[in-house]
């Protein structure tokens, strides 16, 4: 799993490359973490080379995201790939995430809704 | 050192109904075992898990597979039911023992706990038969919450009730003589995969094939050795370049197999099923003193998402290519988008 960050305007992204589980979820969290920690209120996570997520990989949205309701902030999901993004919804995530199909969607709905 | 205190149960109830989609979603055996190994490290925060089989009529006990941070690790030494595991087991309960790693493998160790320690989870399937061990490995310091340890009792429940649906489907979908899928469960995946297109990108392909002359291969040589050619081409159908082509090998009919490819691009199809056609002609077919040869005719057809057809439709465009190469001459293959013989 590799991960990386940059800053687009007041939107902290974060692109994940690979497996999302539990032997490697623990960087993922610490990079959002530190992310959370310097006061981001917009993130954006893009899965569009992300094969697999666990469910500790998804603890970690779900921990940012109760992290960033409390202060109004908000994260968006983009690229999921269509079989994980299936699950997401069976599980009935798409009720407390929003998804995009591309990154510049994600971007772009940060200027209407600030909060999830 | 105190017990953790930042458990989130809202979380941890999240995280728990998204792996019971993933692992009910799972009808492979193989791919389950994985699954389950993957969410027992989610929710047990340990590193190093191993996953027993036991069988209670005869009491085989044997090694699932183990995984050893964040790796699936393998082991020749031959692990035995020991008393710690018999008591764990009759008490149909979790337990903590001494831990051991051999190759790297979690396993109880007879004696009091020294320097780490390992929950054993017994396995506990319909009509409460112990099928399985899962042993995970911590340090002395690990304590769980209760509210920790009763999701991962889930969990473990799930696991249990998940690989026993998986074997008992593998019995109910494979064929007894060739291994191959039944005709049933043919009918079901190549609809589920068909749904699934709408998700992915690319083209879903499946060819019907038939052997040649086979009744008249039956009159010559009798059903036993009839049954050795279909036993010995399946072999060939499941097992040929297996690590390299992703395909759902099924027994359509008598002497008609089909072969489901679910992910790979067509093009790579159209050679694999060549190739298959040739190694079959060339392969010598045992149960004679001189080799015999056994030819197969084939049929592909493939859809895309925007393809509007139903399954029978589907299969009806393999068959009717099927039939072509028949006419044709027999051994070979005919594409359906192209009507081309693939000789």
């Amino acid at each position: 799993m590799e991960i990386s960050t940059k800053k687009l305007n007041d939107i902290d992204v974060v692109h994940i490359s690979g497996r999302l589980d539990a032997y490697t979820s623990e960087e993922a969290e610490k990079t959002i973490n530190a992310l959370l920690d310097k006061g981001t209120t917009k993130l954006l996570v893009d899965f569009a080379k992300v094969d697999y997520i666990s469910s500790s990989g998804l603890r970690i949205m779900l921990a940012s995201l109760k992290r960033l309701n409390r202060i109004k902030g908000s994260i968006k999901l983009a690229n999921l790939k269509p079989a994980l993004k299936e699950v997401f919804e069976i599980s009935g995530f798409n009720q407390l995430f929003n998804f995009y199909e591309n990154e510049e969607d994600a971007v772009k709905s940060f200027g209407t809704d600030s909060t999830v | 050192m105190p017990a953790k205190t930042d458990f989130d149960i809202d979380i941890a109830l999240y995280a728990l109904n998204y792996a019971t989609r993933l692992l009910v979603s799972e009808l492979d055996p193989e791919k389950l075992v994985r699954q389950i190994i993957e969410t027992v490290a989610d929710f047990s925060e340990s590193s190093e898990i191993s996953l027993f089989n036991y069988d209670e009529n005869d009491t085989s006990f044997s090694l699932q597979t183990a995984y050893s941070k964040g790796q699936l690790v393998e082991s020749e030494h031959e692990f035995k039911l020991t008393p710690e595991i018999k008591k764990c087991f009759a008490s149909k309960n979790p337990a903590w023992y001494d831990l051991q790693l051999i190759d790297n493998i979690p396993f109880p160790a007879a004696g009091p706990i020294k320097n780490q320690k390992c929950l054993c989870f017994p396995l506990v399937g319909q009509d409460n038969q112990v099928m399985g061990l899962l042993v995970l490995a911590y340090g002395l310091e690990k304590q769980f919450l209760e509210n920790e340890m009763q999701i991962l009792r889930v969990i473990v429940s799930l696991c249990s009730t998940c690989l026993e649906k998986t074997r008992l489907f593998k019995q109910a979908t494979i064929d007894g003589l060739t291994e191959l899928y039944t005709r049933r469960y043919f009918d079901v995946i190549l609809q589920k995969e068909m749904n699934r297109l709408k998700y992915r990108e690319g083209e879903l392909c499946f060819l019907m094939t038939d052997i040649d002359h086979f009744k008249d291969f039956n009159d010559t040589y009798g059903h036993q050795q009839g049954d050795t050619v279909l036993k010995e081409l399946a072999s060939l159908c499941i097992n040929y370049k297996k690590d390299e082509v992703e395909r759902i090998p099924c027994r359509y009919g008598g002497e008609e197999f089909a072969l489901i490819f679910p992910s790979l691009p067509k093009a790579k199809i159209l050679e694999f099923v060549e190739e298959l056609r040739q190694t079959c002609e060339k392969h010598a077919f045992s149960g004679q003193k001189k080799s015999l040869q056994v030819t197969f005719s084939g049929g592909l057809a493939s859809i895309t998402s925007k393809d509007n057809l139903n399954l029978g439709q589907f299969i009806k465009r393999a068959d009717d290519m099927l039939y072509k190469a028949k006419e044709a001459g027999r051994n070979r293959i005919y594409d359906y988008s192209t009507h081309s013989i693939k000789k």
